[in-house]
């Protein structure tokens, strides 16, 4: 008995898991913009073609950014954790193909909302400092840094849809007739401003995703009678 | 199985189509590092204000009529033409005239409007017609003040024209009386030209770690003192407790939107080594020209039990000013035209209000009265001094 990764027509289930880490494109000259890191959970939908398929998901995906100060400042930084509902739309090919073992190629775009922020960070409370004296006699001030950490209210100047282009890479592996694993890159390109653009000069920002995903797909319909006797 | 393909094919075309709508960034728009027109100079105004600016949601003015108000008066003026530069201070005297942060000022940096200037908190205050100007009381409170009081300059420090100056003493040898005109006072330690300022602050402060039997009270007198270092607040309240003392609460602006603040920060005075608590009656002296830091302390003083307030209601700038780059949010410049001030976080009292613009009401009123000053009668602090009697 042989089988090869997948036949012609067929629907796919899946689930997968992984690691996303964002970098927002914004001109915020205050601070250094670092990647965050986070996560990614999606239900998976795929359609295999003879030597292409198409995939769609709904994935939970966190876009997450940090600013933090430069030089002395470096304790100072703000977190910035979003969680997004993203439906991707993806076209691929398989690049390689070998029995079970498939190297894909995939490119396509997405749609997402934004669902629900949090603000985390650190900052001086200058409201709350202490003071000493140095050697040569002078008096040294500390403002005590402050955590916080808070739900973000959305304004109506927030842009919570995003569309956006897809590239990726991924590898399958058919350990069953019905059953393929899964490891994928993906690039998550948006296309749309976290801001609206309700007047000139406003600050902007774009979310740039890319994540690392495992996961598994089972065929959805009975598979058609494709084994050789 | 069909379903599942009319949904897919369905959902194929919304996403297409509306990534043709959009399928380019638009490019990430920088504030213009110079600005060359009154186009760029107002937008970036208007930008930096909406970014900055603490108030928003207690402000009267709508920031979004000014920008479809102003947007096309500035457009029609020409940077070139030097009627056209002095026409704009007007315009932004017109929209600031009822912005509450009574810290903010626009300073001027364009050579042509260089000597203008916007205060409006000032020039509101300037219309009421119980309006005065800063006061140096310490002139003729001297007269209260026992043999041996002290005056102490640091001319290297000077606000609104005038030297760091502090007067310190007793009177009728029951009375501790200190007063100081603005806060530079951790400043002028270790300074050649602020000995005086801290060999009186270092008797000062001995005095009240370790207060005399014959002290009954202390006077502390912030008129007409115009604030600066908020450090200094807690330098000089931690001789006044002993634990770690909540008097109000800070927030601060952390993103771009409008209404993005930190959760409010509890603002406390932490305690100096060997301070204890003042149990004995403190009398605050301010007027309507003292100021952020002096507001602040005056605040303080307010919620230490046995304390009285006289004078009359502070200037309303209880916001702090943070010029260092540790906050985002805050003052701002506009390249090669002009600077602005404003705060870069908001104070309420323990009493959960905001007293921003409209100053801290006292206990005691007792009005400005020039002719009484001129007479030599200080009758606010007159007042103060019988109330410890």
């Amino acid at each position: 008995m042989s089988y090869s990764i997948h036949g012609l027509g067929q629907f796919y289930l899946g689930s997968q898991a992984g690691y996303a880490n964002n970098h927002l494109n914004t001109n915020n000259a205050l601070a250094k913009n670092n990647d965050g890191s986070g996560y990614v959970v999606s239900g998976n939908c795929y359609y295999f073609f003879k030597k292409a398929f198409i995939e769609t998901d709904i994935m939970l995906i966190s876009k997450n950014y940090t600013f933090q100060k430069p030089g002395n400042y470096n304790a100072i930084y703000q977190q910035y954790k979003n969680n997004y509902v993203q439906l991707p739309l993806v076209f691929g090919f398989h690049a390689f193909k070998k029995h079970q073992f498939s190297v894909v190629v995939e490119g396509g775009f997405f749609i997402a909302y934004w669902l629900q922020a949090r603000i985390k960070g650190v900052l001086p409370n200058v409201y709350n400092s202490i003071d000493s004296m140095s050697s040569n006699g002078r008096i040294m001030q500390y403002a005590y840094l402050t955590q916080y950490s808070i739900k973000y209210t959305f304004t109506n100047s927030d842009n919570r849809w995003e569309l956006g282009w897809i590239g990726g890479v991924g590898i399958q592996y058919a350990i069953k007739p019905n059953t393929i694993l899964l490891l994928n890159g993906k690039y998550f390109y948006s296309l749309t401003n976290k801001q609206k653009n309700d007047h000139n000069n406003q600050i902007q920002g774009y979310n740039e995703t890319g994540l690392i995903s495992v996961g598994v797909l089972l065929k959805f319909c009975k598979n058609k009678k494709t084994d050789k006797n | 199985m069909k379903l599942l393909k009319k949904i897919y094919s369905a959902y194929i075309l919304v996403v297409f189509l509306l990534l043709l709508n959009s399928c380019t960034r638009q490019p990430i728009i920088y504030n213009s590092v110079k600005p060359t027109t009154f186009k760029n100079v107002f937008e970036n105004y208007w930008n930096e204000m909406k970014r900055n600016y603490v108030y928003w949601d207690i402000d009267i003015t709508n920031w979004d009529d000014v920008y479809s108000k102003y947007a096309p008066v500035f457009s029609e003026l020409n940077m070139n033409n030097s009627n056209d530069v002095r026409a704009c201070v007007r315009y932004f005297r017109d929209i600031t005239k009822n912005l509450v942060d009574n810290h903010y000022t626009i300073d001027f940096i364009n050579s042509l409007i260089a000597d203008s200037s916007i205060f409006p908190a000032y020039e509101r205050k300037k219309n009421l017609p119980a309006f005065h100007e800063p006061y140096p009381y310490w002139k003729i409170d001297t007269n209260y003040l026992d043999k041996g009081y002290l005056i102490g300059k640091n001319t290297n420090f000077i606000n609104n024209g005038q030297p760091l100056t502090i007067l310190y003493g007793t009177i009728q040898n029951k009375i501790l009386y200190i007063s100081f005109n603005h806060f530079s006072l951790a400043e002028s330690f270790g300074t050649s030209t602020g000995t005086s300022i801290q060999l009186i602050l270092q008797a000062y402060f001995s005095m009240l770690d370790n207060l005399p039997e014959n002290i009954k009270g202390l006077i502390v007198d912030v008129r007409s003192n115009l604030g600066g270092d908020l450090n200094d607040l807690n330098f000089f309240a931690k001789h006044f407790v002993n634990t770690q003392h909540l008097f109000g609460y800070a927030q601060y602006k952390i993103g771009d939107g409008l209404y993005s603040f930190t959760p409010w920060f509890p603002a406390y005075i932490n305690p100096a080594n060997l301070s204890k608590n003042i149990s004995k009656p403190i009398i605050i002296l301010a007027d309507n020209f003292s100021a952020s830091t002096a507001e602040a302390l005056v605040m303080f003083v307010k919620s230490i039990p046995n304390s009285t307030f006289i004078g009359e209601t502070t200037f309303g700038a209880t916001g702090a000013i943070i010029n260092d780059s540790s906050m985002n949010y805050g003052s701002f410049t506009i390249s090669n035209f002009m600077h602005v001030q404003t705060s870069s976080a908001r104070f309420k009292y323990i009493d959960g209000k905001i007293y921003e613009n409209e100053g801290f009401p006292p206990d005691i009123f007792i009005p400005f009265n020039l002719t009484a000053i001129q007479n030599g009668h200080d009758i606010a602090l007159e007042k103060a001094i019988d109330r410890i009697q």
